[in-house]
Parts: structure tokens; sequence; C-alpha cells
């Protein structure tokens, strides 16, 4: 089994690199025949605080499997991990009431297999996306299957929250079978709202992402994401798109 | 070509502009402190209107400092003032901010008068209720004395509101005024004073002005009415009549609220107690749009 992965990711407009919330791992090429591989995006809340520390521990507690979504204990760790982060630091009141009141992120996990057979697995909580791909047409959309579902405030994972409460937001668990040439897509809300949209519409957003791997294309990911929020067809959020394609 | 311009018009969205620290959001509070304001509020609220509107006001700082507060520091999505109005009209904050009209969050949470220890009562986890001290921070105090001039109170909020316009933000979220009285203008008629902070706009609207009014009656409160039919008198009509209708955001989160909101819902309160005045505080302060 190969895989390979492309990445990409942009703040909103207006603010600095260092003022990303999202997060995505892997962050490097997975090497060839592991024979299961873990893909994952978080979107961290911009209305709290240490909201990028947070969604790193999800994704890489995610990809490393420290964190299975479907077994909401498994949680307690990385939150242990956030606020040994955060607790340390002597922060003035309104900081510390902040941190007090925990950060959040949403997440969505794509597990691939090919043993015993080509299979994928996906969980997810709040409104980060996966897209599954044959041939350029979509598969499955999980969970966001509309555009219209795109709410202001979806549930998000809480550094501070129970793990009962993210068990009984639990999108439901999607899997299915995966063939060689098969393209996964993850995404942030903003850009995978943009993606239903229009694939909605009747055009093919796929062939404008498969555009931005193409060894020939002089528009980069920045510039492209730019030019849909001058258009007003994306929403001006942390944006993140990881590209996986399974060949064989 | 008239009506299609029109039409035009008629799809521009307004009230969505991104409030950020670039193109920040102005909050401007116009506090009736009048001799009247002293009396208590009744009810369920211990105390004088005048204490508690200010209590409200320094937590709605607080939650707001804490709102904007990130890891690097608080960001200045919104700059806010407080400007009172009873034996004078000036701006209400005191300590280090004292005198300043507008100032951003970052210094609002900085700067407050002082921090007040105060207990409040939480769930000790096993059915009761346990005391617990916490820090409350203030940035000014009540008074209640003299009369109303709440045309003047407009006029400074028209002058404030034009300058940020103009001078610094062209087009941003436009200001949102809050006027809280517990009483009739004691220096003319508001309504053309009120009519010239809402003529102020930027590109993304017109100035909001919502008003509140809060009282010792016993009836029950009248929120975000779309019409004046079931407004007491001429003064609930008056006040009525000076409000803007509440942006689609606001009026989605008055739903949310539980509030019952018709089409054209003003930003209105009557009657309020403490509990409305929060809430309207609440959804008259909610950002579309904040990155």
């Amino acid at each position: 089994m190969r895989v390979s992965l492309n990445s990409y990711w942009t703040p909103k407009a207006g603010n600095q690199d260092d003022e990303y919330e999202d997060a995505f791992a892997p962050d490097s090429q997975p090497a060839p025949d592991a024979g299961a591989y873990r893909f994952a995006v978080a979107d961290g809340a911009t209305e709290a605080s240490y909201s990028r520390s947070w969604a790193e521990l999800l994704v890489h507690g995610a990809v490393d499997g420290t964190l299975d979504l479907t077994d909401p204990s498994s949680l307690s760790a990385l939150q242990r991990e956030w606020d040994a982060r955060v607790a340390p630091l002597s922060l003035p009141w309104f900081a510390e009431e902040k941190a007090r009141q925990g950060a959040y992120a949403a997440l969505v996990v794509l597990e691939l297999r090919d043993t015993p057979t080509r299979h994928w697995r996906a969980s997810a909580v709040g409104d980060s996306c996966l897209f599954h791909l044959r041939a350029g047409n979509l598969q499955t959309s999980y969970p966001m299957r509309h555009a219209a579902d795109f709410g202001i405030s979806p549930y998000l994972i809480g550094s501070r929250c129970v793990g009962r409460e993210v068990a009984e937001r639990l999108e439901a668990p999607a899997s299915d079978a995966w063939e060689p040439g098969d393209e996964f897509l993850l995404m942030s809300d903003a850009l995978a709202c943009w993606f239903l949209t229009e694939t909605e519409a009747g055009r093919c957003p796929a062939e404008s992402i498969a555009h931005l791997a193409d060894p020939n294309n002089s528009t980069p990911f920045r510039e492209w994401v730019e030019s849909l929020r001058q258009s007003h067809n994306l929403r001006n959020d942390d944006t993140t798109l990881l590209r996986i394609a399974a060949t064989q | 070509m008239d009506s299609r311009l029109t039409h035009l018009e008629a799809n521009i969205v307004k009230y969505a502009a991104e409030i950020s620290r670039g193109n920040p959001c102005c909050v401007l509070f116009l506090l009736d402190q009048s001799g009247s304001m002293g009396d208590p509020w009744g009810g369920e609220t211990p105390g004088k209107k005048a204490d508690g509107v200010a209590d409200i006001i320094n937590r709605w700082l607080q939650n707001l400092c804490i709102k904007c507060a990130k890891e690097e520091g608080v960001r200045d999505y919104f700059h806010v003032g407080v400007i009172g109005y009873g034996a004078q009209v000036g701006p209400a904050f005191g300590g280090n901010l004292a005198g300043r009209e507008l100032a951003p969050v970052s210094e609002i949470a900085t700067n407050p008068a002082r921090v007040e220890n105060r207990t409040k009562k939480v769930s000790d986890g096993a059915g009761g209720l346990v005391e617990q001290s916490v820090k409350f921070p203030v940035w000014f105090d009540p008074q209640a004395n003299g009369g109303t001039p709440m045309c003047q109170a407009l006029g400074e909020a028209r002058r404030l509101a034009l300058s940020w316009v103009v001078d610094k933000y062209p087009t941003c979220f436009p200001p949102i005024v809050i006027n809280i009285t517990d009483g009739e203008s004691t220096d003319g008629d508001p309504s053309a004073a009120a009519e010239a902070v809402r003529s102020v706009a930027t590109s993304d609207g017109e100035v909001l002005l919502f008003n509140l009014h809060v009282s010792s009656n016993q009836s029950a409160p009248v929120t975000f009415p779309a019409n004046d039919a079931g407004l007491p008198d001429q003064f609930a009509r008056l006040l009525f009549s000076m409000s803007s209708p509440l942006p689609g955001h606001m009026a989605a989160a008055a739903r949310q609220e539980g509030h019952q909101v018709g089409d054209g819902a003003r930003g209105f309160g009557f009657n309020a107690d403490a509990v409305a005045t929060i809430k309207f505080l609440d959804v008259g302060t909610r950002p579309s749009n904040l990155r």
C-alpha cells in the first residue's frame, strides 16, 4: 500500500502565520507499506485561547493512536497534557479565566487500511470534513453532507469537557472500501463548505484541488484561497486541506 | 435604471462586516444617572437601579475582556465607552481610564478602577451550595442625581460615532449605542437627536441605537417588539420609535435565547428587570463575524 500526502494551510486573511489555529497531522510523507495510515485535521475555536495547542494535541493523538474518538475516555490524557501546558503560566485575571474555560476544536480523523481488505474508516466531532473521491467523483461526504449543514456553532471537543459529552456528539463513524487511485480530502469547515457549495452547483471542485498538486500549477494554495475569499466564495477563516491519494 | 439600482442596493448585505483588530467595533453605553436611578429596582432584584445597572455593565465589560483574551494578550476587537447623563454628561470610567470617552478592550482589561472580592454561591457537587470568593473588576461606580438630559447624551453619542466612522473606520461594523434609562428626557424631545445618531453610517450600515428602559414596575418586561401596539404609554412608544431594527444575526440570537422576535423587531426593551437587562445587552452586542 502506498499513500501520498499533500498538505496545505493558511491563516485567516489579516492574521499572521503564528495565529493559525487549525492543525493537521502527519506533516510529512507517510512511509510506504505501513499497512495502516491515519490522518487528521482539527479546527481550533477562535473564541477560546490556547486553541492551537489543543488542536495540535488532538491531531497528533489521533494519528499516533493515543486518541480514539469512539472511546472518549482516551481524551483524558490529552486534556491533562493541555492543562499541564497552560497551568504553570502566570496569567492576568482575564487570561486566567479564559484558560479556565478551556480550548475547543473540531476534529476529523481518517484511517486507511489494506488488510484484511482495502477499507477506510472515519470519525468526527464538529464540522471539519472528509470527502472520498473516485475518478474525481464524490463518493462520500462526511460528516457534513450539504453546504446548508454548516452552522455558526458546531459542537466542539473541549479541553475541559467530559468524555461522555463528546461521545454524545460524536458523528456516527463512516467506513467503506477504497480502490487504488482513490483520493481523500480532509478540510476544515470553510473550505469544506465551499467544496459542497460547488458540488451542489454542479461544478467539480475536486478539479481545482487536483490542480494545486500539479507540478505545472503556477497558483500557490494561498493565492488560490485568497482569490476565493476576495470573490466571497470562501469564508475568511483558517483554511486547511490534506489531499491523500492511495495508489496501490 | 433606477429600479435596477434599487434592486441592487436592496441586495447589499448590511451588518455583516468582519470585526477584527484592524476594523474594530465601537460599543457606547449611554447611562441614565438621574436621581430616580437611586430608587429600588424592586421585584427580585435587591438594591438600587443605579447599583444594579452599574454591576451589569461592569460584568459585561469583564466578560468582553475575557472574550477578547488570547494567548498573547487581549485583542482589540472592541472599543467601549460609557457616557453617564444626570447632573452632568460625560465619560463614566474611573481609575486610570477616567475622562476617556472610548477605550480599546486591552486597556479596559488592564485598567479596572479596582478589583473587589465578592462572594458567589456555587454548587458543592453534593446537592448543596457553598460560598466562593471571586474577583470582580470595577470600571465605574453608580451615580444617581440630577435630571435626565437624554438629548445632550445622544448628541455626545453622535459626535463620538461620527468621529469613529469618518476619522477612523468608515467600513467597520457600525457603532452600537445602547441607551439605558428609567425615565423621560428632561431636556426636550429626544426623537431628532436619536435620528441624528442613527443617521451616522459606515459602508456596512447605520449606527445601531438600542434603548432599554429599566423599571421598578412589576409588569412583565417587553423586549424586542416589532411594533408599538402593545406598549403601555406615549413614553414607551417614543423610545420604541427611537430604536433601530435588530440586524438579522441579533434577531436570530434573540430567538435562540427564547425571545419571541417577529420581523422588524427593534432593539428596544421596556420595564426591564436585571435578568432582562443582561439578556438585552447580550443580544444587542452580539458580533456576527469576529476574526
